[in-house]
């Protein structure tokens, strides 16, 4: 895996986005006829949870190809895609509640979309957990992939669901927040998260991979563990 | 027309705040963690 | 006889051979219910309308024992590795295994009903139905059930890992399971029963496909 910096750019990128989408959304855009002000967390969370899909989209393809072709490049990827998919998944949540407790008076709303997120959220924390518990480096790739395809076959399944379980009961539904919205904002807050998890996911990438030559690395000879023994005593 | 929702705003920076802790938070833990395995790369090379 | 004949009849073999541990895995759903039934209190409404729910939780919650015990033997004296070195199919192991323990599931959960009828006034005259709902429940479990048990069994977590990947996974049977089981309680005048026993299937077909598929991968060396 390469060195190049291009990953600390395209982040500082997306900072700089997000910075100026979430302005624009806080201060200037304007105020929602129904949801008043509260709409404005929209600006965020839809954001989050479009890259939040993406990113884990992106774990699928790394796992296909990783089972099908090998190798650790597309491990290291994996690694790193299903770990930012966990973080971009927490934040929907967080967001999601939030919005929920002015817009329905409660902390968690059963929404289809939001509850298939809570669903990944812990099908994806929990091969992570895998990847922590398993030693031998090539069954941690075989086996976490294997994982990541099983769970990603099952969105459509959760998503449909949970969506005509809640359908029975409920009457509230989340309103259209793309259509409601105010597109500037979104736009460039959705780039600014792309950018910077496009670049964190590289660099973490690289770090897996690295981490993995240093598993796999066969032990040194005699005289450089003798000079690296005196180098730190 | 005065919205449905009034005020609301504490909702909206903790929604907000909430997201920067755990995006530049994620942002710098992935840095450091890079910057550290990259120089002990180096060093041992 | 065929590979997945074989290995169905060694599977059932084994745990008719170890039935004492099946009747403690009962005895663990069983008081589970019991206990879910305290969270409830003497409410008898209220406990009949929430009974599917609790059966079906205890029977994953015991399923996770069940599960886990079921390669217990494999990863004895390496004999996993001797089985793979058969000239057979090593899909032929994951399905006469699979098979075997939705079995044991659908055994234990049709165990609970009556507990569940007992503790719960939740009974129903449809009992054909309400073990065919069961029996694909239990085939939900089943099939990802096997498959993370191969994998977990060969590692040190093993207890917290088999739940821990498995609970997120089988959301859409339980969730369908515990409508279809709901309905045949309490009644179904909207005939909604049919289109939740349809997901209940959609799951089982993807996923005893999908496993099957895998399983070699998982077990290699």
């Amino acid at each position: 895996m390469g060195k190049s910096g291009w990953p600390f750019v395209v982040s500082g990128l997306g900072l700089a986005l997000l910075l100026w989408g979430s302005t624009w959304g806080l201060v200037f855009a304007p105020r929602e006829t129904y949801m008043g002000d509260v709409q404005r967390i929209m600006y965020v969370h839809v954001p989050t949870a479009w890259n939040a899909m993406l990113v884990l989209t992106f774990a699928f393809a790394c796992a296909l190809v990783s089972l099908l072709r090998g190798g650790w490049t597309w491990d290291a990827r994996l690694e790193a895609a299903i770990e930012a998919g966990v973080v971009l998944s927490a934040l929907v949540c967080i967001q999601g509640s939030i919005w929920a407790r002015p817009t329905w008076g409660v902390w968690w709303d059963w929404d289809p979309r939001l509850t298939t997120t809570a669903v990944l959220l812990f099908a994806f924390g929990g091969i992570l957990a895998l990847r922590q518990f398993v030693d031998d480096p090539v069954k941690r790739a075989v086996w976490s992939a294997v994982a990541v395809v099983i769970a990603y076959a099952d969105v459509p399944l959760v998503y449909f669901s949970v969506r005509w379980w809640n359908s029975l009961h409920q009457v509230q539904s989340t309103p259209e927040t793309v259509s409601r919205a105010f597109h500037w904002p979104l736009r460039i807050n959705a780039f600014g998260v792309l950018f910077l998890m496009a670049g964190l996911v590289e660099l973490r990438a690289r770090l897996a991979f690295w981490r993995r030559e240093a598993e796999l690395a066969p032990p040194p000879r005699l005289s450089q563990a003798a000079a690296a023994a005196r180098v730190t005593t | 027309m005065t919205g449905v929702i009034e005020g609301g705003w504490e909702y909206v920076v903790a929604a907000y705040v909430a997201s920067a802790v755990v995006l530049l938070g994620y942002a710098l833990s992935v840095f450091w963690r890079y910057r550290r395995e990259a120089s002990g790369r180096d060093a041992a090379l | 006889m065929s590979p997945f004949l074989a290995a169905l009849r060694k599977d059932l073999l084994l745990q008719w051979r170890t039935r004492s541990q099946l009747v403690a895995v009962f005895v663990f759903g069983a008081s589970a219910l019991l206990l879910f039934s305290f969270a409830i209190g003497p409410n008898a409404a209220a406990l009949r309308q929430h009974a599917a729910g609790f059966l079906w939780l205890a029977l994953l919650l015991a399923s996770t024992l069940a599960l886990a015990d079921s390669f217990e033997s494999e990863m004895a004296e390496r004999a996993l590795e001797g089985l793979l070195l058969l000239p057979a199919d090593p899909r032929a192991l994951y399905y006469g295994k699979a098979v075997a323990n939705l079995l044991q599931l659908a055994l234990l959960g049709a165990g609970l009903v009556p507990v569940m009828v007992v503790l719960y006034d939740a009974g129903t005259a449809r009992v054909p139905s309400l073990l065919g709902i069961i029996l694909l429940g239990a085939a939900g479990l089943s099939a990802p059930g096997t498959l993370y048990a191969a994998m977990t069994a060969q590692l040190r977590a093993r207890n917290t890992l088999l739940p821990l990947l498995l609970f997120p996974l089988v959301v859409p049977a339980l969730l369908a399971a515990v409508k279809a089981t709901s309905l045949l309680i309490l009644g179904d005048p909207m005939g909604q029963l049919a289109a939740w026993t349809m997901l209940l299937v959609a799951f089982d077909a993807i996923y005893w496909s999908l496993c099957g598929l895998v399983f070699e991968r998982v077990v290699e060396d």
